[in-house]
């Protein structure tokens, strides 16, 4: 699309990843925002786009299953014990 | 040490669980980048350099757990390239994220990624699971995914546009 072409809901679709992840001029950024206040429509669309972004972002966030993490946790402490022994007798000969 | 560990675990654990689909196979996905990351952590001097090795390391382990394993289904999607639909909009074909389950282990997954989330993530190919995965919910940069995955930068930017659609499209459905 160019600066001066019109966004359609078509168009808007299209860019919509482009520019939520901030890769499109000010200008465009500016027509997109222009039709997404006159269309419902894409409104929603580009709402629902940064709502499943947010739930992807916040279930990154969330600690390991307890279960998970409490053998995780166990495997590292064994790894960390099982090297510093084998440092301790390769120290000793 | 003990923190960083953990946290390659983590990486580990979400990367397998989500692309690949088994808690189990997650779990050794998870001691096997366990043991990776304890060998190379002498090496690690970039810590951008050192996320993209391993989210490398867990998704090789994970190719392998998926070609090693015992009853594995006649057609073995590749994490890679998407399935011939999903270019043409289509419905995707895989279905290889449990998440329908009623036990414990289930119930701890679902309650831990949202079950609405891990259903949606569930309609996507693995391919562009792991491009949402990389890209939206560990932060990778395009250029990082791309070294990632081996994909070029554009061919990320093509594939994530695609998932978005496909998992807005699946979260409305439900």
């Amino acid at each position: 699309m160019t600066p001066t072409s019109r966004v359609t809901c078509e168009t808007l679709l299209e860019q919509i990843s482009e520019y939520l992840d901030g890769d499109l001029g000010a200008t465009t950024c500016a027509r997109i925002e222009g039709h997404a206040a006159s269309c419902p429509r894409c409104s929603k669309i580009i709402e629902d786009f940064r709502a499943t972004t947010g739930l992807c972002r916040k279930a990154a966030t969330a600690p390991l299953p307890a279960a998970v993490r409490q053998r995780a946790r166990a495997q590292v402490r064994d790894l960390l014990k099982t090297s510093a022994t084998k440092k301790t007798r390769a120290s000793r000969t | 040490m003990e923190q960083l560990l953990m946290r390659a675990q983590e990486v580990a654990f979400r990367f397998s669980l989500l692309v690949c689909g088994h808690a189990p196979d997650a779990e050794d996905v998870m001691q096997d980048a366990l043991i990776k990351t304890y060998q190379h952590v002498d090496s690690i001097k970039d810590p951008s350099a050192f996320r993209t090795w391993l989210f490398r390391t867990v998704r090789n382990a994970c190719l392998m757990k998926r070609r090693r394993r015992v009853g594995e289904p006649a057609r073995v999607e590749s994490l890679d390239e998407p399935q011939a639909s999903d270019d043409s909009g289509g419905t995707p074909a895989s279905r290889d994220v449990a998440s329908g389950g009623k036990g414990p282990e289930e119930l701890a997954l679902n309650a831990w990624l949202g079950r609405r989330l891990r259903r949606a993530l569930a309609t996507l190919p693995p391919a562009y699971r792991m491009i949402v995965l990389l890209r939206e919910m560990e932060g990778l940069s395009t250029r990082e995914v791309a070294e990632v995955t081996g994909m070029t930068e554009d061919n990320v930017k093509t594939r994530l546009h695609r998932a978005r659609v496909m998992l807005r499209a699946s979260m409305e459905a439900r």
